[in-house]
C-alpha cells in the first residue's frame, strides 16, 4: 500500500481559501492553498509538467501558513509548499536572469557580516543623498521592479546599525529564574541591533541568565522556505552546533521566522538520523521571546507608557507557532497602553521572507492592505515581531506618507522597564 | 368519477359564470376532471373557500369551476414530527381543531378562517398579524401536491422540514391564484400552541409614533408574535401580542411597557376579553367590502403606506383599514362613494407606494370600480419570464384564464 | 453541445478576455487542474475556461459569449459544496464568481443588505454585527462559502431548524438569464404581484441564470443565547431527548448531535475535552432573556430525564464558540481519523432519529465499514460520513453502496436525498427513487421556462435530463373514456 502522502490529506474543503492573502488579492483557485496542493499533487504525479506558470503560481505562495491554522484536516501545507519549491529549485525552469537575482538574495541573507557590508553601502547611499536621488528620478523602477524593491525596502541606516555588537554574557538581575541562549539572527542583528539589545535587558531585569554564542551565522529559515532545503541544512547544522552543550533551559529568539523554522529542525536533516535527534533535541528548546516571557510571571516592575499601538501579527509567530495570545499580554500588561487590533490583523503584511525581493508586485498589494490596516488603527505605533514585517510595513507606510513608527514589542516592553527604574536608566 | 354538474350563478367568479362544476371527493377524483379538461380544452379555475376569489382580474373565460371543498380530509398528522398533511380543501377552522388535541397550529391567522382553505392559503397568501414571528405560507409550506394543466400530477418537497432535493415548486404555487395547477394537498409544518399569551394596546398613536415603536421593540430585542395597527380615523390603535413560556412573555410585557412609556406611548396589557376583542377588529378591517385593497412597501416606509390608507378611505366612507408595520403590508375597505373615486384613490395610492418600491393589488372590487382600475398594476418587469414559466406548465393557457398579472 | 475545438477554445477564451481582462480568464491545462472539482473531490472534469467576471454586465456579456460558442456554463462560487454542484461539465466554461465580494448596501431600517454573489456568508453578518444585526443561515461552511452559492444550494445550517433557511431570507435577486438579459425578481416590499420567482430560484442548483446580486433579510441579534452540551450513553437517548424537547414546545436556537466516531474526530480538528464513547447533543436557545433561561432550564431537565450523564454549559463565549467549532469543523475533520470518507446529508423525520440510526449502524457492519454521524438533530437532517480507505480495493465501491443504501432508507421513512447540500453531480441518480417522472418532469418544464437551451449547469440534479419542447410519451395523461363522460355530462 503507498505511504500516505501529506498532499493526500487535503479534501478540498475550501476553508484555506479566505485567509490566504493571495485568494484574497487575485480570487483565483490557483493562488489558493487547495489550489496549489492541487498543483503539487499534480507535479507529485507527473500530471503536469513544471512550467513558467506553474512555478509562477508557487511562487506567488507567501508562506505564511495562515491556512495551517485554518484548515480543519490538518493538512502540513508547509512541507508541501517547501517540498514543491525544491523541485522547482532542482529543476532549470527559472530563467537565468530568476536565478542569478535569488542566488545573489541567498548569497547576502544568511550571512550577518556580508549584511553588515551592505549596511554600511547603505548608510553612505543615505548620508551622501545618493537615496533621495535614486528614489526621485525613479530610475531603478525603470531597470527592474525587483532592484527597485530591494532599494525601497532599505531601512534608514545608521551608524549605530554598524557599530552595534552583542555581549557573550549578560547576568541576571536579581535571583536567577533561568539561563537561556539568544539567537541573533541576521537581519534582525544588522537592521534592528535595538531588539536584541531590548531583549537582552528585559531578559536581564525579569531573572534571566543571557548568553549569546559567537560566531552565529542564519538559521537556514529564509533557505529552507525558499526551497533551498541543502543550504537550509548546511546553516542549522552550523547554528546547532554553536548552542550544543550550552547547558540552557532555552534557546530564544525574538525573530518569528527564525523561531518557526526552528521549532521544526528535525524533519530537516532526512538522510542523517543522528543529526535529526540533536536537531530535535535543539527544538525542544526554542522559545520566542513573548513565549518565554508569557511563561514566567513577571517580577520587573513596568513605567507608563501612554500610547495607542497597533498589533501586528507576523505569520511565523502567529500561524506557524501559534504564538497569538503572549505578545499581546505582554503588550497589554505595560501600563497606560492601548493595544488595538488591526482589521484582517492575522493577514500576512506582504513581506514574508524573501516574498518581497522577488514578487514585488504581489508583496506591494498585500502590503497596501497592511498599511491601509494600519493607518485605520489611528496608532502612532505598530508592534511586530519579525524583522521583516517590520521593514516592509515600514516601507508601505513610508510610500503612504504615514507616520507611523514599528517596533518590536519587546522594544516597548524594554521602554516600559526603563520607564519604571528610577533614572530610566 | 361523480359527474360535474351545471354551473350557476354562485359558481361564478367576479361574474363571469362556468358551464360546469366539478366537486371531487378526492385526488383521483381530482385529477379525473383535470383529465377532462384537459381533454376538452376547458378553461377551469379552483374554488376553495372562496375568501380570496375578489383578487385579481375577472377570468377572461370559464367553462367549469373545479371546486375543493369535498376534499377536506388531514392525510396524515405526525405530532413528534410537527407536520400535517392535508387535502386542499380543508378550512384552517377544521384542521386547527384537529390539531387542537395535540396543543398544536397551523401558524397562519387570515381572515375568514372558517371558510379560508389550505389551498387558498397557499395559492392566494392568506396571512394575518401572526406572520410577524411565524412567516407566510410560503415560510410553512414544506410540500405539496397538484395537478398540472394536462393532468399530470406532481409533488414538490416532501413531509420534512428541510429540504432542497428538486426545485422549489410548492413556493412557486405560492400566491399563484391557481393558474398554474390544481392544488390537492398540502403539507405544512407545524408549531405548538404557546404556553402563554399576552397583547398590549397602545391606542391612538401617530404612524410616525408606530414606527418609532416598533423600531424601538426590535432595538430592545424584542421579539413580538403579532403586531397589527388598526386604523382609527388617522391615528392608529397600535396591537402587540407576545407568546411563549409565562416568564418570557410576562418579561417581554414589562419590557415592552417600558420601552413605551420612554417613547412616551400610553398604553397596556389587555385582560384576555378584550385582547381577542382587539383582533378580531383587526381581522373585521380585513373583511369589509365590497371595496378591499392590499398594499405593500419596504416596512421602512411606513408612513407612505399609511398615508396611501388614507388617501383609499377618503373614497370609502366608513370604511376599514389594517398596517401590519413589521410587514409592511397593509389592506383597506369599505363601500366606495363612487367608482370614480375610489380608482382615482387607488391609483393616487398605488403611485405613490410605487415611488418608494410598493405596489396596491385589488382584493375585491365592484365591476364599476374594476372598470376604471386594473387588479395588479402596472406589469412587472419580469412579465416575459413570468409568461414563459405559464406556458411550460399550461401551455393553452386553460387555468384561469386572465386572472393574474399581466393578463396571465 | 460538442466539446470546443482547440481553436474554438482560443477564440471564446480570447473572447472572455476582452469582456473580463486577460487576468481574469484561465485557460491553460494546468492552471484549470484546480477547477476540476469543488468540495466533493470525485469525478474530476476539466473545464474548457474558467472566467472570473467583476461585474453584472461582465456576467451578460460572458454569459453571450459562452452561448454563442455552444458552451455550457457552470456556475461557481467558493467551490466549497458537498454535492459537486460547481463540478465542471466537458467543455464548460465555469464562471466563478469569487470577485464579485462587494458589499452594495446596508438598510437597517428595513433590516436588509444588498451584496454581491462573492460576498461570504459571514462577511454579511460580520458586516452589521457591529449594529447588533446578522444574517441568520449558517451553514458549518459560513467562514468560506459565498452568498451565491447559499442561493444555488438553498443552504441550511445549523439554526435553520428556528429561523428557516437561505428561501426564507432572500428577498430579491439580481438574475442574468441564458440571452443575457438581466431581471430583478423579488423586492423589499413584500408580496410583489406576480409568480415567486425567487422561490424556483432559491436552491436551483445554478441551473435557472447566474445570481449577480442578491438582498437578503437581516435579523436582529437575540438578547441572550443559552447553549448546553449533553452527554449521552448512547444516540437512542440522545435521539428521544431531541423529540421530547420539541415535543415540550420548545423551539431550540438550534439542536445538534454527534456520535461517538464524530466526536472523535472534532477533538482531533480542534483539541477539545470532549468524552468520547457516547453521543453528544449540543443545544442553543435564544431570544428575550427570560424566555431563554426558561427555556435553557427545561431543556436540560429533560435531557437529564432521558439519561444524559452530564450537561454542560460553556463557562464564557469562548468556550461556547469553541464547543461549535467541535461541532461546525467536524466534516473536514473525519480526515484525520480516515483516508477518505462520502459526506451524505439524508433527512428523516424528527422521530425516527434513533431506529435511522440503529438501521444505519446495521447496514455499515454488514458493508464492513464505519459510518459516524454528525447532524441537525432538530430537522432530522443526518449527515452520515462513511469513512473508507481508497488504497484498499474495492473499499470505496463498497462505501458509495452504502451511501446509496443510507439515502433509500431516508426515502423510506418518508424523508429527503438531501436536506442542505444539494442534488448536484453525485445525486441526480437518486431523485428518480424519491421523485415521480412526473414531478422531475413538471420540475424541468420549469427550468425549461428559464433556460430553454440547458446552458447553465447541465446535468446536474435531474437524472435523464431532456431537452426543452421534446415531448416526454410516458407523462401523458391516462386516456379517458370520452363516451363514458359524455353520458355523465
Amino acid at each position: 500500500m503507498p505511504d500516505r502522502r501529506p498532499i493526500d490529506d487535503c479534501v478540498h474543503c475550501g476553508f484555506c481559501l479566505p485567509v490566504c492573502p493571495t485568494y484574497f488579492s487575485w480570487a483565483s483557485e490557483m493562488d489558493s492553498p487547495r489550489g496549489r496542493v492541487d498543483l503539487a499533487r499534480a507535479l507529485a504525479d507527473g500530471q503536469v509538467a513544471l512550467s513558467p506558470t506553474t512555478v509562477a503560481h508557487l511562487d506567488r505562495c507567501l508562506g505564511c501558513l495562515a491556512c495551517q491554522p485554518a484548515c480543519p484536516s490538518g493538512v502540513r501545507y508547509g512541507l508541501i509548499i517547501e517540498e514543491a519549491r525544491a523541485r522547482v529549485e532542482d529543476s532549470n525552469v527559472r530563467p537565468a536572469g530568476d536565478r542569478l537575482f535569488r542566488a545573489f538574495l541567498f548569497s547576502l541573507f544568511p550571512y550577518p557580516a556580508r549584511l553588515r557590508a551592505v549596511a554600511a553601502f547603505l548608510w553612505l547611499y543615505r548620508v551622501t543623498g545618493l537615496q533621495w536621488l535614486v528614489r526621485e528620478s525613479g530610475l531603478l523602477r525603470l531597470l527592474s521592479a525587483r532592484l527597485a524593491a530591494l532599494e525601497a525596502l532599505a531601512p534608514p541606516v545608521t551608524w549605530h546599525h554598524l557599530t552595534a555588537s552583542l555581549p557573550a554574557r549578560v547576568p541576571a538581575e536579581g535571583t536567577r529564574r533561568a539561563r537561556v541562549g539568544l539567537l541573533g539572527g541576521c537581519v534582525q542583528r544588522v537592521f534592528f541591533p535595538g531588539v536584541n539589545e531590548a531583549t537582552l535587558r528585559v531578559l536581564a531585569a525579569e531573572g534571566i541568565e543571557v548568553v549569546v554564542p559567537p560566531g552565529q551565522g542564519c538559521c537556514g529559515a529564509l533557505s529552507a522556505h525558499a526551497g533551498r532545503p541543502a543550504e537550509a541544512a548546511r546553516l542549522a547544522r552550523d547554528l546547532l552546533e554553536r548552542f550544543e552543550g550550552l547547558e540552557l533551559d532555552a534557546v530564544v529568539t525574538n525573530a518569528a521566522g527564525c523561531g518557526s523554522h526552528l521549532k521544526d529542525l528535525g524533519s530537516h536533516f532526512p538522510g542523517d538520523p543522528a543529526l535529526a535527534a540533536r536537531a530535535r533535541a535543539f527544538s525542544a528548546k526554542v522559545r520566542d521571546v513573548s513565549e518565554l516571557l508569557a511563561a514566567m510571571p513577571p517580577v520587573a516592575p513596568r513605567g507608563a507608557q501612554a500610547c495607542r499601538v497597533a498589533y501586528h501579527s507576523a505569520c511565523h509567530l502567529g500561524h506557524a507557532q501559534g504564538i497569538t495570545r503572549q505578545p499581546r499580554e505582554l503588550l497589554q500588561g505595560i501600563p497606560g497602553l492601548t493595544l488595538v487590533e488591526l482589521a484582517r490583523g492575522e493577514e500576512c503584511c506582504g513581506s514574508a521572507g524573501i516574498y518581497n525581493l522577488v514578487e514585488p508586485e504581489a508583496a506591494e498589494e498585500i502590503g497596501r492592505r497592511k498599511a491601509d490596516a494600519v493607518v485605520a488603527a489611528a496608532a502612532p505605533i505598530l508592534a511586530a515581531a519579525n524583522p521583516g514585517c517590520a521593514l516592509h510595513i515600514q516601507r508601505m507606510l513610508r510610500e503612504r506618507g504615514a507616520a507611523v513608527q514599528a517596533a518590536h514589542p519587546i522594544e516597548l516592553l524594554d521602554a516600559s522597564l526603563r520607564a519604571a527604574r528610577p533614572r530610566g536608566g | 368519477m361523480s359527474a360535474p354538474r351545471p354551473g350557476s350563478g354562485a359558481d361564478g367568479i367576479l361574474g363571469v359564470e362556468p358551464r360546469l362544476v366539478f366537486e371531487p371527493a378526492g385526488e383521483a377524483e381530482a385529477r379525473e376532471a383535470m383529465q377532462a379538461c384537459a381533454r376538452d380544452r376547458l378553461r377551469v379555475a379552483f374554488v376553495g373557500g372562496g375568501t380570496d376569489l375578489g383578487l385579481g382580474n375577472p377570468p377572461s373565460g370559464l367553462d367549469a369551476v373545479i371546486r375543493t371543498g369535498r376534499m377536506a380530509r388531514v392525510l396524515e398528522h405526525a405530532p413528534h414530527d410537527q407536520i400535517v398533511r392535508v387535502e386542499a380543501g380543508i378550512t384552517l377552522s377544521a384542521l386547527q381543531a384537529a390539531l387542537l388535541p395535540h396543543r398544536q397550529r397551523l401558524a397562519l391567522d387570515p381572515p375568514f378562517p372558517a371558510r379560508a382553505t389550505a389551498g387558498g392559503l397557499l395559492c392566494a397568501n392568506g396571512f394575518g398579524p401572526l406572520r410577524t414571528a411565524r412567516g407566510s405560507a410560503r415560510d410553512l409550506v414544506i410540500g405539496a401536491t397538484f395537478i398540472r394543466a394536462d393532468g399530470v400530477l406532481a409533488h414538490g418537497g416532501g413531509k420534512v422540514v428541510k429540504n432542497v432535493a428538486g426545485f422549489d415548486l410548492p413556493r412557486l404555487l405560492f400566491g399563484s391564484l391557481g393558474t398554474l395547477g390544481l392544488v390537492t394537498s398540502v403539507n405544512f409544518r407545524l408549531h405548538p400552541l404557546p404556553e402563554e399569551e399576552a397583547t398590549l394596546a397602545f391606542p391612538g398613536l401617530s404612524p410616525a409614533a408606530v414606527r418609532g415603536l416598533v423600531g424601538d421593540m426590535r432595538q430592545a430585542q424584542l421579539e413580538p408574535a403579532a403586531v397589527a395597527a388598526i386604523w382609527a380615523g388617522g391615528s392608529l390603535d397600535l396591537l402587540v401580542r407576545f407568546e411563549g413560556f409565562g416568564p418570557g412573555v410576562s418579561g417581554q410585557v414589562e419590557r415592552l411597557l417600558a420601552v413605551a412609556g420612554k417613547a412616551r406611548a400610553s398604553g397596556g396589557r389587555l385582560a384576555p376579553p378584550q385582547a381577542a376583542a382587539a383582533w378580531a377588529r383587526q381581522q373585521t378591517a380585513r373583511e369589509v367590502g365590497p371595496f378591499r385593497a392590499r398594499l405593500a412597501i419596504p416596512p421602512a416606509s411606513l408612513e407612505v403606506g399609511t398615508r396611501a390608507l388614507g388617501t383609499l378611505l377618503a373614497a370609502l366612507p366608513g370604511g376599514a383599514a389594517v398596517w401590519y408595520p413589521t410587514l409592511g403590508l397593509g389592506f383597506a375597505g369599505g363601500a366606495p362613494s363612487g367608482a370614480e373615486a375610489v380608482a382615482t384613490a387607488a391609483g393616487d395610492a398605488r403611485g405613490a407606494l410605487a415611488t418608494s418600491g410598493g405596489w396596491l393589488a385589488v382584493n375585491d372590487a365592484p365591476p364599476e370600480v374594476r372598470a376604471r382600475l386594473d387588479a395588479w398594476g402596472p406589469a412587472p418587469a419580469t412579465l416575459a419570464l413570468q409568461r414563459r414559466l405559464k406556458a411550460q406548465l399550461d401551455p393553452e393557457g386553460r387555468l384561469a384564464p386572465g386572472r393574474f398579472v399581466g393578463g396571465i | 453541445m460538442g466539446p470546443l475545438t482547440e481553436a474554438a477554445r482560443g477564440a471564446l477564451a480570447a473572447r472572455m478576455a476582452d469582456v473580463v481582462g486577460r487576468a481574469h480568464v484561465v485557460s491553460e491545462p494546468s492552471e484549470l487542474l484546480v477547477y476540476e472539482c469543488d468540495g466533493l473531490t470525485h469525478g474530476r472534469t476539466r473545464p474548457a475556461l474558467v472566467v472570473l467576471p467583476g461585474s453584472t454586465a461582465e456576467v451578460a456579456e460572458v454569459v453571450k459569449a459562452a452561448r454563442a460558442a455552444g458552451a455550457p456554463i457552470v456556475p461557481r462560487g467558493a467551490g466549497t459544496g458537498l454535492s459537486g454542484g460547481a463540478r465542471p461539465v466537458p467543455g464548460c466554461v465555469v464562471v466563478s464568481l469569487a470577485r464579485m465580494t462587494r458589499i452594495l448596501g446596508v438598510d437597517l431600517e428595513n433590516g436588509t443588505v444588498r451584496v454581491e454573489p462573492g460576498v461570504i456568508n459571514l462577511d454579511v453578518t460580520r458586516a452589521v454585527a457591529g449594529a447588533g444585526w446578522y444574517y441568520a443561515p449558517d451553514p458549518s461552511s459560513q467562514g468560506v462559502c459565498t452568498i451565491g452559492g447559499n442561493v444555488a444550494e438553498n443552504s441550511g445550517g445549523a439554526h435553520c431548524l428556528k429561523y428557516g433557511f437561505t428561501t426564507n431570507h432572500v428577498l430579491a435577486a439580481r438574475l442574468v438569464l441564458d440571452d443575457g438579459l438581466v431581471l430583478d425578481v423579488g423586492g423589499t416590499a413584500a408580496d410583489a404581484p406576480g409568480y415567486d420567482l425567487l422561490a424556483p430560484l432559491v436552491g436551483s442548483e445554478g441551473m435557472l441564470g447566474i445570481v449577480t446580486e442578491v438582498t437578503l433579510r437581516l435579523l436582529r441579534k437575540p438578547e441572550t443565547t443559552r447553549t448546553f452540551l449533553a452527554i449521552f450513553p448512547s444516540s437512542d437517548e440522545a435521539g428521544d431527548a431531541v423529540s421530547q424537547i420539541i415535543a415540550a414546545g420548545i423551539l431550540p436556537a438550534a439542536i445538534e448531535m454527534m456520535d461517538s466516531l464524530a466526536i472523535q474526530a472534532a477533538k482531533a480538528a480542534t483539541g477539545l475535552d470532549w468524552p468520547e464513547d457516547c453521543a453528544l447533543l449540543l443545544m442553543d436557545a435564544d431570544g428575550p432573556a427570560p424566555e431563554v433561561e426558561h427555556v435553557h432550564r427545561r431543556a436540560s431537565e429533560i435531557a437529564r430525564a432521558c439519561g444524559a450523564r452530564a450537561v454542560q454549559v460553556p463557562r464564557d463565549e469562548a468556550e461556547r464558540q469553541l464547543m461549535w467549532k467541535g461541532r461546525k469543523s467536524a466534516f473536514a475533520a473525519v480526515g484525520r481519523i480516515s483516508p477518505n470518507y462520502l459526506v451524505e446529508d439524508g433527512v428523516i423525520p424528527r422521530s425516527e432519529i434513533a431506529s435511522v440510526l440503529r438501521e444505519i449502524g446495521r447496514l455499515a457492519a454488514e458493508a464492513g465499514l464505519r459510518v459516524a454521524n454528525v447532524f441537525h438533530a432538530g430537522d432530522g437532517n443526518l449527515h452520515p460520513l462513511v469513512l473508507y480507505d481508497a488504497r484498499n480495493p474495492g473499499e470505496e465501491e463498497r462505501a458509495a453502496h452504502l451511501g446509496g443504501d443510507i439515502l433509500r432508507l431516508c426515502i423510506r421513512v418518508g424523508g429527503s436525498i438531501t436536506g442542505e447540500h444539494g442534488v448536484g453531480a453525485e445525486k441526480a441518480a437518486y431523485m428518480a427513487e424519491q421523485f415521480t417522472p412526473e414531478d422531475l418532469d413538471t420540475m424541468m418544464k420549469v427550468r425549461c421556462a428559464f433556460d430553454g437551451g440547458a446552458l447553465f449547469n447541465p446535468g446536474k440534479v435531474f437524472p435523464t435530463p431532456r431537452l426543452c419542447g421534446e415531448k416526454p410519451g410516458p407523462y401523458e395523461p391516462h386516456p379517458v373514456e370520452r363516451a363514458g363522460l359524455a353520458e355523465r355530462w
